[in-house]
Protein backbone atom coordinates (compact mmCIF):
# COMPACT_ATOMS: atom_id res chain seq x y z
CA UNK A 1 0.00 0.00 0.00
CA UNK A 2 1.66 3.17 -1.04
CA UNK A 3 -0.12 5.84 0.59
CA UNK A 4 0.63 9.64 -1.30
CA UNK A 5 0.67 11.47 2.44
CA UNK A 6 1.30 14.93 0.60
CA UNK A 7 -1.24 14.81 -1.76
CA UNK A 8 -4.26 13.28 0.46
CA UNK A 9 -3.22 13.65 3.87
CA UNK A 10 -6.05 16.40 4.51
CA UNK A 11 -8.98 14.54 2.72
CA UNK A 12 -10.55 13.30 5.76
CA UNK A 13 -9.88 16.16 7.77
CA UNK A 14 -12.48 17.89 9.27
CA UNK A 15 -10.59 21.47 9.47
CA UNK A 16 -11.79 24.39 7.66
CA UNK A 17 -7.92 25.07 6.56
CA UNK A 18 -7.50 22.89 4.05
CA UNK A 19 -9.32 24.57 2.02
CA UNK A 20 -6.58 26.92 2.30
CA UNK A 21 -3.59 24.72 0.51
CA UNK A 22 -3.40 25.69 -2.81
CA UNK A 23 -1.86 29.32 -4.15
CA UNK A 24 -5.10 29.40 -6.10
CA UNK A 25 -7.22 29.12 -3.57
CA UNK A 26 -10.09 32.33 -2.63
CA UNK A 27 -9.65 34.05 0.78
CA UNK A 28 -11.24 31.07 3.30
CA UNK A 29 -14.87 30.31 3.68
CA UNK A 30 -16.50 29.47 7.12
CA UNK A 31 -16.78 25.40 7.32
CA UNK A 32 -20.54 24.96 6.31
CA UNK A 33 -23.13 24.51 8.52
CA UNK A 34 -25.45 21.30 8.41
CA UNK A 35 -28.09 23.51 7.23
CA UNK A 36 -26.13 25.18 4.60
CA UNK A 37 -24.76 21.97 3.49
CA UNK A 38 -28.80 20.25 3.07
CA UNK A 39 -29.96 23.90 1.30
CA UNK A 40 -26.96 24.13 -1.31
CA UNK A 41 -27.09 20.36 -2.33
CA UNK A 42 -31.00 20.71 -1.76
CA UNK A 43 -30.72 23.47 -4.80
CA UNK A 44 -28.54 21.53 -6.93
CA UNK A 45 -31.15 18.29 -6.34
CA UNK A 46 -33.99 20.67 -7.43
CA UNK A 47 -32.31 22.52 -10.42
CA UNK A 48 -30.22 19.54 -11.63
CA UNK A 49 -31.95 18.88 -14.87
CA UNK A 50 -29.90 16.60 -17.09
CA UNK A 51 -26.92 15.61 -15.41
CA UNK A 52 -26.56 17.22 -11.97
CA UNK A 53 -22.45 16.86 -11.28
CA UNK A 54 -22.14 20.13 -13.37
CA UNK A 55 -24.69 21.68 -11.20
CA UNK A 56 -22.77 20.59 -8.23
CA UNK A 57 -19.59 21.84 -9.75
CA UNK A 58 -20.70 25.08 -9.88
CA UNK A 59 -22.09 25.28 -6.37
CA UNK A 60 -19.31 24.17 -4.61
CA UNK A 61 -16.78 25.79 -6.45
CA UNK A 62 -18.14 28.86 -7.97
CA UNK A 63 -20.78 29.97 -5.55
CA UNK A 64 -20.16 28.85 -2.16
CA UNK A 65 -15.98 28.12 -2.61
CA UNK A 66 -16.19 25.31 -0.48
CA UNK A 67 -13.78 24.07 -2.76
CA UNK A 68 -11.11 25.23 -5.24
CA UNK A 69 -11.55 23.76 -9.38
CA UNK A 70 -8.78 21.16 -7.88
CA UNK A 71 -9.80 19.91 -5.00
CA UNK A 72 -13.50 19.18 -6.77
CA UNK A 73 -11.49 17.33 -9.38
CA UNK A 74 -9.51 15.38 -7.31
CA UNK A 75 -13.17 14.33 -5.88
CA UNK A 76 -14.50 12.94 -8.90
CA UNK A 77 -12.86 9.59 -9.42
CA UNK A 78 -13.25 8.33 -5.99
CA UNK A 79 -16.82 9.66 -6.40
CA UNK A 80 -16.61 7.82 -9.64
CA UNK A 81 -15.08 4.74 -8.06
CA UNK A 82 -17.71 4.24 -5.26
CA UNK A 83 -21.57 2.33 -6.49
CA UNK A 84 -24.01 5.06 -6.88
CA UNK A 85 -24.37 8.15 -8.86
CA UNK A 86 -21.45 10.36 -8.51
CA UNK A 87 -23.21 13.96 -7.39
CA UNK A 88 -24.38 11.70 -4.33
CA UNK A 89 -21.14 10.19 -3.49
CA UNK A 90 -19.69 13.89 -3.40
CA UNK A 91 -22.33 15.60 -1.24
CA UNK A 92 -21.73 12.03 1.43
CA UNK A 93 -18.12 13.07 1.25
CA UNK A 94 -18.54 16.59 1.60
CA UNK A 95 -20.68 16.66 4.31
CA UNK A 96 -18.81 14.18 6.09
CA UNK A 97 -15.53 15.84 5.86
CA UNK A 98 -17.47 19.39 6.93
CA UNK A 99 -19.38 17.92 9.91
CA UNK A 100 -19.17 14.55 10.27
CA UNK A 101 -21.97 12.14 10.00
CA UNK A 102 -24.55 15.19 10.83
CA UNK A 103 -23.05 16.92 7.49
CA UNK A 104 -22.96 13.72 5.25
CA UNK A 105 -26.71 12.93 6.39
CA UNK A 106 -28.02 16.22 5.56
CA UNK A 107 -25.85 17.16 2.03
CA UNK A 108 -27.51 13.40 0.66
CA UNK A 109 -31.16 14.08 2.77
CA UNK A 110 -31.09 17.86 1.13
CA UNK A 111 -29.79 16.41 -2.20
CA UNK A 112 -32.73 14.14 -2.75
CA UNK A 113 -35.60 15.68 -1.36
CA UNK A 114 -36.74 18.19 -4.23
CA UNK A 115 -36.51 14.99 -6.41
CA UNK A 116 -38.46 12.21 -4.95
CA UNK A 117 -41.06 14.70 -4.33
CA UNK A 118 -40.77 15.68 -7.93
CA UNK A 119 -40.62 11.90 -9.07
CA UNK A 120 -44.09 11.11 -6.92
CA UNK A 121 -45.83 13.65 -8.37
CA UNK A 122 -44.94 12.39 -11.67
CA UNK A 123 -45.82 9.14 -10.81
CA UNK A 124 -49.29 10.02 -9.56
CA UNK A 125 -49.86 12.07 -12.57
CA UNK A 126 -48.65 9.59 -15.00
CA UNK A 127 -51.22 6.57 -12.96
CA UNK A 128 -53.91 9.30 -13.78
CA UNK A 129 -53.14 10.46 -17.26
CA UNK A 130 -50.58 8.15 -18.33
CA UNK A 131 -52.48 6.88 -21.36
CA UNK A 132 -54.41 10.03 -22.72
CA UNK A 133 -53.43 10.34 -26.51
CA UNK A 134 -51.66 13.70 -25.00
CA UNK A 135 -49.34 11.66 -22.94
CA UNK A 136 -49.00 8.98 -25.32
CA UNK A 137 -47.70 11.14 -27.88
CA UNK A 138 -45.19 12.59 -25.85
CA UNK A 139 -43.97 9.70 -24.76
CA UNK A 140 -42.79 8.52 -28.19
CA UNK A 141 -40.90 10.82 -28.45
CA UNK A 142 -39.58 11.74 -25.23
CA UNK A 143 -38.46 7.55 -24.99
CA UNK A 144 -36.47 7.59 -27.57
CA UNK A 145 -34.36 10.69 -26.35
CA UNK A 146 -33.69 9.63 -23.33
CA UNK A 147 -32.64 5.78 -24.64
CA UNK A 148 -30.39 7.65 -27.25
CA UNK A 149 -28.71 9.49 -23.69
CA UNK A 150 -27.71 6.06 -22.04
CA UNK A 151 -26.30 4.71 -25.47
CA UNK A 152 -23.81 7.44 -25.81
CA UNK A 153 -22.56 7.18 -22.30
CA UNK A 154 -22.30 3.70 -23.29
CA UNK A 155 -20.49 4.70 -26.26
CA UNK A 156 -18.38 7.52 -24.71
CA UNK A 157 -16.82 5.09 -22.14
CA UNK A 158 -16.18 2.24 -24.19
CA UNK A 159 -14.22 4.96 -26.59
CA UNK A 160 -12.18 5.35 -23.01
CA UNK A 161 -11.73 2.02 -22.66
CA UNK A 162 -7.71 0.60 -22.68
CA UNK A 163 -7.72 -1.24 -26.44
CA UNK A 164 -6.60 -4.68 -24.76
CA UNK A 165 -7.80 -8.00 -25.28
CA UNK A 166 -8.99 -8.67 -22.02
CA UNK A 167 -10.32 -5.55 -20.95
CA UNK A 168 -12.81 -5.71 -24.60
CA UNK A 169 -13.81 -9.77 -23.51
CA UNK A 170 -14.27 -8.49 -19.54
CA UNK A 171 -16.93 -6.25 -21.70
CA UNK A 172 -18.08 -8.30 -23.83
CA UNK A 173 -18.63 -11.41 -21.44
CA UNK A 174 -20.67 -8.63 -18.83
CA UNK A 175 -22.87 -7.61 -21.69
CA UNK A 176 -23.74 -11.48 -22.61
CA UNK A 177 -24.17 -12.27 -19.09
CA UNK A 178 -26.39 -9.63 -18.24
CA UNK A 179 -28.45 -9.07 -21.86
CA UNK A 180 -28.04 -11.92 -23.97
CA UNK A 181 -28.36 -14.54 -20.99
CA UNK A 182 -30.39 -12.61 -18.71
CA UNK A 183 -28.57 -13.68 -15.51
CA UNK A 184 -28.73 -11.76 -12.35
CA UNK A 185 -26.12 -8.76 -11.43
CA UNK A 186 -25.35 -10.33 -8.58
CA UNK A 187 -23.73 -13.17 -10.51
CA UNK A 188 -22.41 -11.07 -13.45
CA UNK A 189 -20.39 -8.52 -11.10
CA UNK A 190 -19.50 -11.35 -8.38
CA UNK A 191 -18.10 -13.64 -11.09
CA UNK A 192 -17.01 -11.38 -12.94
CA UNK A 193 -15.90 -8.51 -10.96
CA UNK A 194 -13.26 -10.28 -9.15
CA UNK A 195 -11.54 -11.91 -12.53
CA UNK A 196 -11.61 -8.61 -13.82
CA UNK A 197 -9.50 -6.89 -10.91
CA UNK A 198 -6.87 -9.06 -10.57
CA UNK A 199 -6.47 -9.48 -14.47
CA UNK A 200 -6.05 -5.48 -13.46
CA UNK A 201 -3.90 -6.13 -11.08
CA UNK A 202 -1.62 -8.59 -12.42
CA UNK A 203 -1.22 -6.60 -16.59
CA UNK A 204 -0.35 -3.52 -13.76
CA UNK A 205 2.19 -5.57 -12.30
CA UNK A 206 4.08 -6.66 -15.80
CA UNK A 207 3.91 -3.46 -17.36
CA UNK A 208 5.76 -1.99 -14.01
CA UNK A 209 7.00 -3.95 -11.03
CA UNK A 210 5.81 -2.72 -8.29
CA UNK A 211 8.81 -1.06 -5.92
CA UNK B 1 -45.47 -6.04 4.05
CA UNK B 2 -43.94 -8.76 2.12
CA UNK B 3 -43.39 -6.33 -0.85
CA UNK B 4 -41.43 -3.48 1.12
CA UNK B 5 -39.44 -5.47 2.39
CA UNK B 6 -38.74 -6.91 -1.04
CA UNK B 7 -38.06 -3.52 -2.50
CA UNK B 8 -35.96 -2.58 0.09
CA UNK B 9 -33.51 -5.43 -0.09
CA UNK B 10 -33.77 -5.44 -3.94
CA UNK B 11 -33.40 -1.58 -4.12
CA UNK B 12 -30.09 -1.95 -1.24
CA UNK B 13 -28.92 -4.44 -4.00
CA UNK B 14 -28.90 -2.42 -6.75
CA UNK B 15 -27.70 0.49 -4.48
CA UNK B 16 -24.59 -1.21 -3.98
CA UNK B 17 -23.32 -2.95 -6.97
CA UNK B 18 -24.64 0.24 -9.36
CA UNK B 19 -20.59 0.65 -9.96
CA UNK B 20 -20.32 3.56 -12.61
CA UNK B 21 -23.61 4.61 -11.91
CA UNK B 22 -27.24 3.73 -11.13
CA UNK B 23 -27.93 2.80 -14.84
CA UNK B 24 -25.50 -0.04 -15.28
CA UNK B 25 -28.51 -1.53 -13.21
CA UNK B 26 -31.24 -0.83 -15.55
CA UNK B 27 -30.88 -4.68 -17.10
CA UNK B 28 -31.27 -6.30 -13.31
CA UNK B 29 -33.97 -3.98 -12.02
CA UNK B 30 -35.95 -4.74 -15.55
CA UNK B 31 -35.62 -9.27 -14.60
CA UNK B 32 -36.52 -8.93 -10.85
CA UNK B 33 -39.08 -6.00 -11.13
CA UNK B 34 -40.66 -7.05 -14.19
CA UNK B 35 -39.77 -10.32 -15.19
CA UNK B 36 -39.57 -12.18 -11.60
CA UNK B 37 -42.10 -10.06 -9.53
CA UNK B 38 -44.21 -8.44 -12.27
CA UNK B 39 -44.77 -5.27 -10.17
CA UNK B 40 -44.67 -3.74 -13.61
CA UNK B 41 -44.95 -3.84 -17.30
CA UNK B 42 -42.16 -3.58 -19.99
CA UNK B 43 -43.99 -0.63 -21.27
CA UNK B 44 -44.16 1.07 -17.84
CA UNK B 45 -40.70 0.12 -17.24
CA UNK B 46 -39.07 2.43 -20.25
CA UNK B 47 -41.60 5.10 -19.41
CA UNK B 48 -40.26 4.97 -15.54
CA UNK B 49 -36.90 5.17 -16.88
CA UNK B 50 -37.85 7.89 -19.25
CA UNK B 51 -39.75 9.64 -16.91
CA UNK B 52 -36.66 9.80 -14.16
CA UNK B 53 -34.12 10.78 -17.14
CA UNK B 54 -36.43 13.86 -17.43
CA UNK B 55 -36.81 14.89 -14.02
CA UNK B 56 -34.18 17.17 -12.24
CA UNK B 57 -31.97 15.31 -9.38
CA UNK B 58 -29.51 12.32 -9.35
CA UNK B 59 -29.75 8.97 -11.87
CA UNK B 60 -32.01 6.27 -10.98
CA UNK B 61 -35.00 7.88 -9.75
CA UNK B 62 -37.13 5.28 -11.47
CA UNK B 63 -37.10 2.71 -8.55
CA UNK B 64 -39.39 5.36 -6.58
CA UNK B 65 -41.76 4.73 -8.99
CA UNK B 66 -41.13 1.40 -9.38
CA UNK B 67 -41.84 1.55 -5.79
CA UNK B 68 -44.78 3.46 -6.08
CA UNK B 69 -46.28 1.08 -8.83
CA UNK B 70 -45.77 -1.88 -6.61
CA UNK B 71 -46.84 -0.77 -3.07
CA UNK B 72 -48.31 2.82 -3.45
CA UNK B 73 -46.75 5.46 -1.20
CA UNK B 74 -45.06 3.38 1.41
CA UNK B 75 -43.26 1.18 -1.49
CA UNK B 76 -41.88 4.86 -3.32
CA UNK B 77 -40.38 5.75 -0.35
CA UNK B 78 -38.97 2.36 0.83
CA UNK B 79 -37.69 2.02 -2.44
CA UNK B 80 -36.17 5.77 -2.34
CA UNK B 81 -34.33 4.79 0.99
CA UNK B 82 -33.06 1.17 -0.26
CA UNK B 83 -31.48 3.55 -3.74
CA UNK B 84 -29.72 5.94 -1.60
CA UNK B 85 -28.82 5.04 1.68
CA UNK B 86 -26.83 1.98 1.11
CA UNK B 87 -24.45 3.73 -1.46
CA UNK B 88 -23.85 6.73 0.60
CA UNK B 89 -23.68 5.23 3.58
CA UNK B 90 -21.02 2.98 1.91
CA UNK B 91 -19.24 6.38 0.89
CA UNK B 92 -19.14 7.31 4.11
CA UNK B 93 -17.16 4.57 5.68
CA UNK B 94 -14.85 3.94 3.14
CA UNK B 95 -14.70 6.96 1.31
CA UNK B 96 -11.37 8.45 3.19
CA UNK B 97 -9.71 5.16 3.44
CA UNK B 98 -9.81 4.72 -0.35
CA UNK B 99 -9.31 8.62 -1.04
CA UNK B 100 -5.89 7.93 1.18
CA UNK B 101 -5.17 4.90 -0.59
CA UNK B 102 -6.21 6.29 -4.19
CA UNK B 103 -2.71 5.46 -5.35
CA UNK B 104 -1.94 1.86 -3.85
CA UNK B 105 -1.77 -1.06 -6.46
CA UNK B 106 -4.89 -2.77 -5.43
CA UNK B 107 -7.49 0.58 -5.61
CA UNK B 108 -5.66 0.98 -9.26
CA UNK B 109 -6.78 -2.42 -10.16
CA UNK B 110 -10.48 -2.07 -8.86
CA UNK B 111 -10.66 1.04 -10.83
CA UNK B 112 -9.25 -0.46 -13.92
CA UNK B 113 -11.03 -4.18 -13.95
CA UNK B 114 -14.62 -2.49 -13.09
CA UNK B 115 -14.51 0.11 -15.69
CA UNK B 116 -14.95 -2.60 -18.66
CA UNK B 117 -17.43 -4.30 -16.64
CA UNK B 118 -19.36 -1.43 -16.39
CA UNK B 119 -19.53 -0.77 -19.94
CA UNK B 120 -20.88 -4.19 -20.40
CA UNK B 121 -23.27 -3.75 -18.27
CA UNK B 122 -24.34 -0.18 -19.51
CA UNK B 123 -24.45 -1.66 -23.17
CA UNK B 124 -27.04 -4.14 -21.93
CA UNK B 125 -29.28 -1.42 -20.15
CA UNK B 126 -28.84 0.51 -23.50
CA UNK B 127 -29.83 -3.03 -25.51
CA UNK B 128 -32.71 -3.86 -23.12
CA UNK B 129 -34.36 -0.05 -23.75
CA UNK B 130 -33.65 0.27 -27.01
CA UNK B 131 -35.38 -3.00 -27.55
CA UNK B 132 -38.41 -1.97 -26.18
CA UNK B 133 -38.70 1.94 -27.14
CA UNK B 134 -37.39 1.89 -30.79
CA UNK B 135 -40.34 0.06 -32.28
CA UNK B 136 -40.31 1.63 -35.22
CA UNK B 137 -38.15 3.16 -37.81
CA UNK B 138 -38.94 6.63 -36.56
CA UNK B 139 -38.16 6.66 -33.19
CA UNK B 140 -34.92 4.49 -33.84
CA UNK B 141 -33.73 8.05 -36.03
CA UNK B 142 -34.59 9.93 -33.02
CA UNK B 143 -32.60 7.45 -30.69
CA UNK B 144 -29.92 7.92 -33.36
CA UNK B 145 -30.05 11.83 -33.17
CA UNK B 146 -30.23 11.83 -29.16
CA UNK B 147 -26.43 9.62 -29.79
CA UNK B 148 -24.75 11.78 -31.99
CA UNK B 149 -26.13 14.99 -30.64
CA UNK B 150 -24.91 13.84 -27.23
CA UNK B 151 -21.52 12.92 -28.22
CA UNK B 152 -21.25 15.58 -30.53
CA UNK B 153 -22.30 18.70 -28.37
CA UNK B 154 -22.23 19.92 -25.19
CA UNK B 155 -25.91 20.75 -24.99
CA UNK B 156 -27.58 20.03 -22.09
CA UNK B 157 -29.81 16.84 -22.37
CA UNK B 158 -32.40 18.48 -21.47
CA UNK B 159 -33.19 20.06 -24.84
CA UNK B 160 -32.93 16.84 -26.42
CA UNK B 161 -35.49 15.13 -24.02
CA UNK B 162 -37.92 18.62 -24.70
CA UNK B 163 -36.99 18.30 -28.32
CA UNK B 164 -37.83 14.32 -28.49
CA UNK B 165 -41.04 15.16 -26.57
CA UNK B 166 -42.13 17.90 -29.19
CA UNK B 167 -41.44 15.43 -31.99
CA UNK B 168 -43.73 13.05 -30.70
CA UNK B 169 -46.78 15.13 -30.10
CA UNK B 170 -47.18 15.22 -34.07
CA UNK B 171 -47.87 11.62 -34.14
CA UNK B 172 -45.23 10.16 -36.87
CA UNK B 173 -43.57 8.51 -33.49
CA UNK B 174 -46.65 6.12 -32.78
Amino acid sequence: MSADPDRHANSTSHVPDDLNTSPDTMPPVPRPTCRELAVAFGTVGATGFGGVLPWARRMVVDQRRWLNDREFAELLPLAQLLPGPNVANIATILGRRFRGPRGAFAAVAGLYFCPTIVIILIGFAYARWGQTPLVQHLLSGLMPAATGLVIATSLRLLGALERHWSTLTFAAATFIGSFVLGLPLLIVLGVLGPCAIVAAYRSARLQRPAP
Amino acid sequence: MNTLIDLFLHGSLWSLLAVGGTNVTLADIHRYAVETRHWITDAQFVTFFSLAQAAPGPNGMAVTLIGLQAAGLPGALTATLAKCAPSSLLAYLVGGWVDRHERSPWVRAVRAGLAPITVGLLAASSALIAREVDINLARGFVTLAAVIVTLRTRWNPLWLIAAGSLLGLTGWLM
